[in-house]
């Protein structure tokens, strides 16, 4: 079952042990709503209260034998929404075979649908292609029932009921028939309510309802039972909604003569954002990045991104991004092809004007200007975030991330503040040579930078260590520092070697 | 009603009087206020001017001046973005966060003397920047006007660290300060960790002044500020930073 396997894939520690998903829909407490071989074969069901279930597995282990128990039921509220996220995650690995894929139309689907019309040669006709399918999935640690044919009611039926695993099952048009006639009623995807009323009329299998007359079947169990068998036999189209992306929105420029200055080719640039930005602005997008590829004679090409803070749809505001990063980027002399791709895009942020007070969105506009400017000049990895993470060693407890990424992400770092220490540290300790040191072991006078300092005042030592197990164990003395003209620095004594660095000044 | 009569008068002339256009430029009404009420005695009117350049000089290293620096101009109040020019590539983060808000501020490093000052220009030039802190050594006067036009133009304020043989440049700065780290006495022990400077404002762009003050600080665990005074120095009065 996709949600157990989909469990297990994200927590390893869950595969050796039975689990149980139960959900409270009903508001009338939490019921058992899946669970795997072990607890169903204890008399687990679907619907069962938790705590009857818990029960009934706790009475069961009390029963056996220690050496035959398995480990202790692991109970996880059912994630709907996390098992469909991850299947909708995971049918991209049809992109291989196919353009088309989707999931099943199911209140909790578990099947994924790949369209390979036309592209079964590709992998070895339809068998290669099952073949190949199957082991992709395998390779990424799912086990796939694999199955194809041409309807997708034939395929959805065989891979449940006919496909095990590396033994991925091919129906042809003319076997479809009757490779379903001995399936189960359930393999038509009917509704549970339709499925009751024909197993009390002793229908089990798709092959007795050719007993009943075809007209008859709607009236007498509803329209889905004919509208799946014939969608099933390739009587009635089936259509799915392919999750494919969208089709990235470009403009390209090929030129009959190059162009050979940044001049021309920002006005090429700029022409060429014109209806990229409108096709933008249709979908009430906004830039987030874009990639500028050109080429020129002889196969010589180059490759730009430039990346912007917030969601932009301003023609002006773009093209003088691209004129920065083109002072700066390494061009082929002549330009005979330009492409401009959105490869990434989001809404655009709708400020409200305060209406009575000061109006800030054209700060915010331009602090977000200032930002993509200094990025695109600079280089993303000159424009930073600082943040501070709870570690011993001080030259981990802080960590940089570019401003133009760090504003796409949730930021749950914590901060730490420690006014005690320095403003700068310098980003490898420094050897220093120190004469005398005190009873308690501060230096009284060390020589740095050309310099001889004489220490009048110190406080510590602090004592930084990490765990005898770290890769790269630390074991320092720090101390606070004060020379004859009143500056400040910040010593370290390695208590493995008894040497001596500054690590940093008080600025 | 003929009180009534007159309120409205009265109302109407306040009003006639608000939006009488003024000549006077932004930058001539909007101050910001100082770290802490003793330092800003210093200046010649109260507060910091918006759109303006700070010049802080000092010699050598370790001399506390970033520190002094962001502590006298400060504005925690402020919703307008840091930015934090770090050359070198040496702030430390963790020793500021009682001093800045790390997500209001962005800290740039560029490679070269002329992206630095290209990155200077643009900060100051922004409107929504509040402040932009930046150690500069050798400013060309044409690169100094720039920037206080840049200043002026976006309304932020421009805090520049300097060393001091840089006294006698011209200087398009609106204060010029000069920063000496004091050591404290031996007769007042060693305590907590703490640093005292005293601070001289060597020039004011439009007025003559001049002047001294003494301040310590108390790095832990308080981080006060605190002005020492010469007399009662074992009572120096506390004040909280951002008075």
């Amino acid at each position: 079952m996709w949600p157990l396997q989909r469990l297990r894939s994200e927590r390893p520690e869950l595969r050796s042990c039975p689990v149980v998903l139960h959900s409270d829909h009903g508001g009338h407490g939490p019921k058992v709503a899946l669970s795997s071989r072990w607890p169903m074969q204890r008399g687990v069901v679907p619907g069962m209260p938790l705590a009857e279930a818990e029960a009934l597995l706790e009475h069961g282990n009390n029963g056996t034998s220690q050496r035959n128990s398995p480990p202790p039921t692991h109970f996880e509220p059912w994630d709907e929404h996390a098992d469909r996220s991850a299947l909708i995650r995971l049918a991209s690995t049809g992109e291989r075979f196919t353009p088309l894929f989707g999931l099943e139309d199911s209140e909790h689907p578990e099947c994924l649908l790949f369209d390979v019309t036309g592209s079964t040669h590709l992998f070895g006709e339809e068998q290669g292609t099952v073949d190949a399918v199957e082991a992709d999935f395998l390779r990424l640690g799912f086990r796939a029932h694999v199955a194809m044919s041409s309807t997708v009611g034939a395929a959805w039926a065989a891979s449940h009921f006919l496909a095990q695993p590396k033994r991925a099952r091919v129906l042809v048009m003319s076997d479809i028939a009757l490779a379903l006639a001995p399936l189960p009623i359930s393999a038509l995807r009917l509704p549970g309510s339709t499925i009751s009323v024909l197993h009390e009329l002793g229908v089990q299998r798709i092959g007795q309802l050719e007993k009943f007359p075809r007209e008859s079947l709607p009236s007498r169990f509803g329209p889905s039972l004919l509208q799946r068998l014939d969608q099933a036999l390739g009587r009635q189209e089936e259509l799915f909604a392919s999750l494919r992306p969208q089709e990235p929105v470009k403009a390209e420029w090929a030129g009959e003569f190059p162009v050979s200055d940044r001049e021309s080719l920002t006005f090429v640039c700029g022409e060429l954002l014109q209806p990229l930005l409108g096709r933008l602005q249709a979908q009430r997008l906004g830039l987030r990045r874009l990639r500028v590829s050109v080429c020129g004679p002889g196969g010589a090409s180059a490759e730009l991104l430039v990346g912007f803070v917030s969601p932009t749809d301003s023609h002006s505001h773009v093209l003088e991004m691209l004129r920065l990063r083109f002072e700066r980027a390494a061009l082929p002399d002549e330009v005979l092809f330009v492409r401009l791709e959105a490869v990434a895009t989001s809404s655009l942020e709708i400020r409200q004007r305060d209406l009575f007070g000061e109006d800030s969105e054209q700060h915010h506009r331009e602090v977000f200007s200032l930002v993509d400017r200094l990025s695109n000049r600079l280089g993303a990895n000159a424009v930073l975030r600082a943040e501070c993470v709870p570690e011993r060693v001080p030259e981990e407890t802080a960590v940089y991330q570019p401003w133009l990424a760090a504003s796409e992400k949730t930021r749950t770092g914590s901060v730490m503040a420690c006014a005690a220490w320095p403003l700068r540290m310098l980003q490898q300790p420094e050897d220093i040579q120190v004469f005398r040191s005190g009873s308690e072991g501060a230096p009284l006078s060390f020589h740095w930078n050309h310099h001889e300092h004489r220490v009048i005042r110190s406080w510590g030592p602090e004592r930084i260590e990490t765990t005898w197990w770290s890769e790269s164990p630390v074991l320092r003395d720090y101390f606070r520092v004060e020379d004859q003209s009143g500056c400040q620095f910040w010593l370290f004594c390695r208590l493995d070697s008894r040497r001596w660095f500054i690590h940093g000044t008080f600025e | 009603m003929s009180g009534r009569t007159q309120i409205i008068d009265e109302l109407s002339a306040k009003i006639r009087q608000l939006e009488r256009p003024s000549f006077r430029r932004v930058t001539d009404v909007l101050r910001l206020p100082t770290g802490f009420r003793e330092f800003g005695k210093l200046l010649p009117e109260p507060g910091w001017p918006r759109g303006c350049l700070v010049e802080w000089l000092s010699v050598g290293v370790g001399t506390g001046i970033s520190t002094l620096a962001l502590l006298a101009t400060r504005q925690p109040a402020n919703d307008d973005l840091m930015v934090l020019i770090d050359g070198p590539g040496d702030f430390f983060p963790p020793a500021a966060t009682l001093m800045l808000n790390l997500d209001r501020t962005v800290v740039v490093r560029p490679q070269n003397s002329a992206d630095l000052f290209w990155t200077l220009e643009q900060s100051l030039r922004t409107k929504g920047v509040g402040t932009v802190l930046c150690a500069v050594d050798r400013m060309p006067t044409q690169a100094f006007r720039k920037l206080q036009l840049a200043a002026e133009t976006g309304g932020s304020l421009g805090v520049l660290l300097r060393p001091e043989k840089t006294r006698g440049h011209p200087s398009f700065a609106e204060y010029r300060f000069l920063v000496e780290p004091q050591p404290i006495p031996e007769s007042q022990g060693a305590g907590q960790p703490r640093r005292r400077w005293q601070v001289e404002l060597l020039r004011a762009r439009r007025q003559f002044s001049g002047g001294r003050v003494m301040v310590e600080l108390d790095d832990e665990p308080s981080g006060h500020l605190r002005v020492v005074s010469h007399v009662a120095s074992a009572t120096a009065e506390v004040r909280a930073a951002g008075a």
